[in-house]
């Protein structure tokens, strides 16, 4: 393992480089945080005037912890590999003695912190004037514990995902492409749009499988206590085997996409 | 003792062909075609400790392609090389420390922050202490002369200020072996004669072994005792520059500034012209005439000064690979 010294020292050069850059932060914030609060008000329409499904105290409570889980989670490093890789400029960090995914987690991780400012500073304004909008009875301690475990789970599994994605660069140099359909898959997917309690049941069959519902819906289901006991064990499951699946694939591809890079240009 | 050995590097790789056009990209999407490319075909070279080696050829002969995979930044298609004692492409912690590879585009640097910070951040990654870094960094900071911009955010300095910090960046670790591929590209004459300078101190203070590629041939002639040209993927000199212009060119250039004009015709009886004004020339002559041309000159023409010089290093390797863009 590298010294501690050297990924402090990484983290606060990325906390003093994104100092340089607040506008920057602050527009990807309100950017990020912009959809589920959209959804938010359409479903919320939707639920005043429904007589099954969610009641609009749950569709609140679930967009405020989306809208949470959303910057939680978010994940760009991968995206920013594909540019590295695809102009060579990866190579500044492979001369260096230090694992180059340190840089990204660093990046991530400091810049997501910022960005968590702006839901949770909404959630607590939502709370102090309309505090009967959210049904804070749904979220008990047990729910609250298991929604932080996956949320962790689930920060981990977005940042591998979009990783995996910018390694295929090492093979296809239209490895942009390819992502374009993972934000498709991830708006209509993980309950960022359509709520996973008033989706279709095939879709909710089969978008359980996929990994997008373990990066966003699934920490805020366990929240609300829509997902216990035996469905929230499978959600565990599920979200358990895609990490550590991608975590090796990732591996896999790294290692290899190595052996047959060709550095591109000087 | 041979720090980097070579033997029979060879890297190949695959691009894929598309006719230009429209018409090209629905061909290329229905059928792909690739051709290989062997950007190095058989590199065999031994490099002792402490030798500053220039290493040239054409735009595209591998010389970069070669830095990288004795860098480790690419697995070679087949050869070995032991760099340090290490395999470079397993790219072992303990190997990076003691390299590095400055290359002119490809900045070291965080553009947002002083150049301080790019500086700290190297002495975590390659785990210096407080004193061996303090040192360092005086010591670079004297020799690059990094003191009126060393707290300057890295986008808001010169070309010049730029590459001086990232052979800063790139040396205050004190690597054992340097890869300078390009490092005064782009630079001014002063900044590049700094550099130069600069370079040929470092190898002398710490022993460095260095290899250097540069567009400016006859910065690697007085930078550098020995040359590795290489060309098409494999090297076709390997020796002494000194030797090459002895072994490679059959005249010398006799310089002359007159004290009264000379017609041009008037020196063409004496070798071939290769630079004229009224009252200064340059006449190439067959190396063994040259002390009695020389002779017959002084005693002819209203001679002021002369000087007998060999032709630069560029043009004698512009002559070995004729009109090549080298570097």
């Amino acid at each position: 393992m590298p010294s501690a010294a050297k990924i402090a020292r990484t983290f606060s050069m990325e906390w003093s480089r994104l100092g340089q850059y607040r506008a920057d932060v602050i527009l990807w914030m309100i950017a990020e945080t912009a959809i589920p609060f959209l959804s938010l008000a359409v479903w919320y329409t939707v639920a005043l005037s429904g007589q099954t499904g969610p009641t609009p105290q749950e569709i609140v409570t679930y967009y405020i912890l989306i809208a949470f889980i959303k910057i939680a989670t978010d994940s760009w490093g991968g995206m920013f590999l594909t540019y590295e890789i695809l102009d060579g400029d990866i190579v500044k960090d492979l001369i260096r003695p230090i694992w180059p995914m340190w840089k990204k987690i660093a990046n991530n991780i400091n810049e997501k912190t910022i960005k968590l400012i702006f839901p949770t500073l909404i959630g607590i304004t939502v709370l102090l004037l309309w505090p009967n909008i959210i049904d804070t009875s749904l979220l008990t301690t047990p729910h609250l514990l298991l929604a932080a475990a996956s949320l962790i789970l689930a920060i981990v599994l977005a940042f591998v995902l979009d990783i995996t994605l910018g390694l295929i660069a090492f093979w296809l140099e239209d490895a942009f492409q390819i992502r374009r359909y993972k934000f498709m898959l991830e708006y209509v997917a993980s309950g960022l749009i359509i709520p996973f309690a008033v989706m279709p049941p095939i879709a909710r069959t089969l978008f359980e499988f996929l990994p997008f519902r373990y990066v966003l819906s699934f920490p805020a289901e366990l929240a609300l206590g829509q997902a216990e006991g035996a469905r929230a064990l499978e959600g565990f499951g599920i979200q358990l085997t895609w990490t550590i699946g991608l975590l090796i694939l990732s591996w896999l591809m790294w290692r290899a996409g190595l052996k047959r890079y060709a550095v591109p240009g000087r | 003792m041979s720090i980097i050995q070579t033997h029979n590097l060879k890297k190949e790789y695959k691009v894929h062909k598309k006719e230009p056009g429209f018409r090209g990209s629905l061909k290329s999407l229905v059928h792909r075609e690739y051709k290989t490319v062997e950007a190095v075909k058989d590199i065999s070279l031994t490099i002792e400790a402490g030798e500053l080696v220039g290493f040239i050829g054409p735009n595209g002969a591998g010389k970069t392609t070669t830095l990288k995979m004795l860098s480790g930044l690419l697995y070679p298609t087949s050869g070995t090389a032991t760099v340090l004692g290490y395999t470079p492409w397993q790219r072992k912690r303990e190997f990076l420390k003691q390299l590095s590879l400055v290359m002119g585009q490809k900045a070291q640097l965080w553009w947002d922050l002083p150049l301080y910070d790019s500086l700290l951040l190297q002495r975590d990654v390659y785990e210096m202490n407080k004193k061996e870094f303090e040192e360092s960094l005086a010591e670079l900071t004297e020799l690059l002369e990094l003191k009126e911009f060393l707290k300057v955010q890295v986008r808001k300095l010169s070309l010049g200020q730029r590459m001086r910090g990232e052979l800063a960046a790139a040396l205050i670790y004190r690597p054992k072996i340097l890869f300078l591929d390009e490092p005064t590209i782009g630079l001014d004459v002063v900044v590049q004669k700094k550099v130069r300078e600069f370079i040929r101190e470092y190898n002398v203070r710490h022993q460095a072994t260095i290899m250097l590629t540069s567009h400016y041939l006859d910065d690697v002639r007085e930078l550098a005792k020995r040359l590795i040209i290489i060309d098409h993927g494999t090297i076709c000199f390997d020796g002494l520059t000194e030797s090459l212009i002895a072994d490679h060119v059959d005249h010398k250039l006799i310089v002359l500034t007159f004290s009264k004009e000379v017609a041009e015709k008037d020196l063409e009886t004496y070798g071939r012209v290769t630079s004229y004004s009224p009252l200064k020339a340059s006449i190439q002559v067959p190396r063994e005439q040259t002390s009695t041309q020389a002779a017959n000159v002084l005693t002819k023409l209203p001679v002021e000064d002369i000087s007998i010089e060999d032709p630069s290093l560029e043009s004698v390797v512009r002559e070995l690979f004729t009109n090549q863009d080298y570097a």
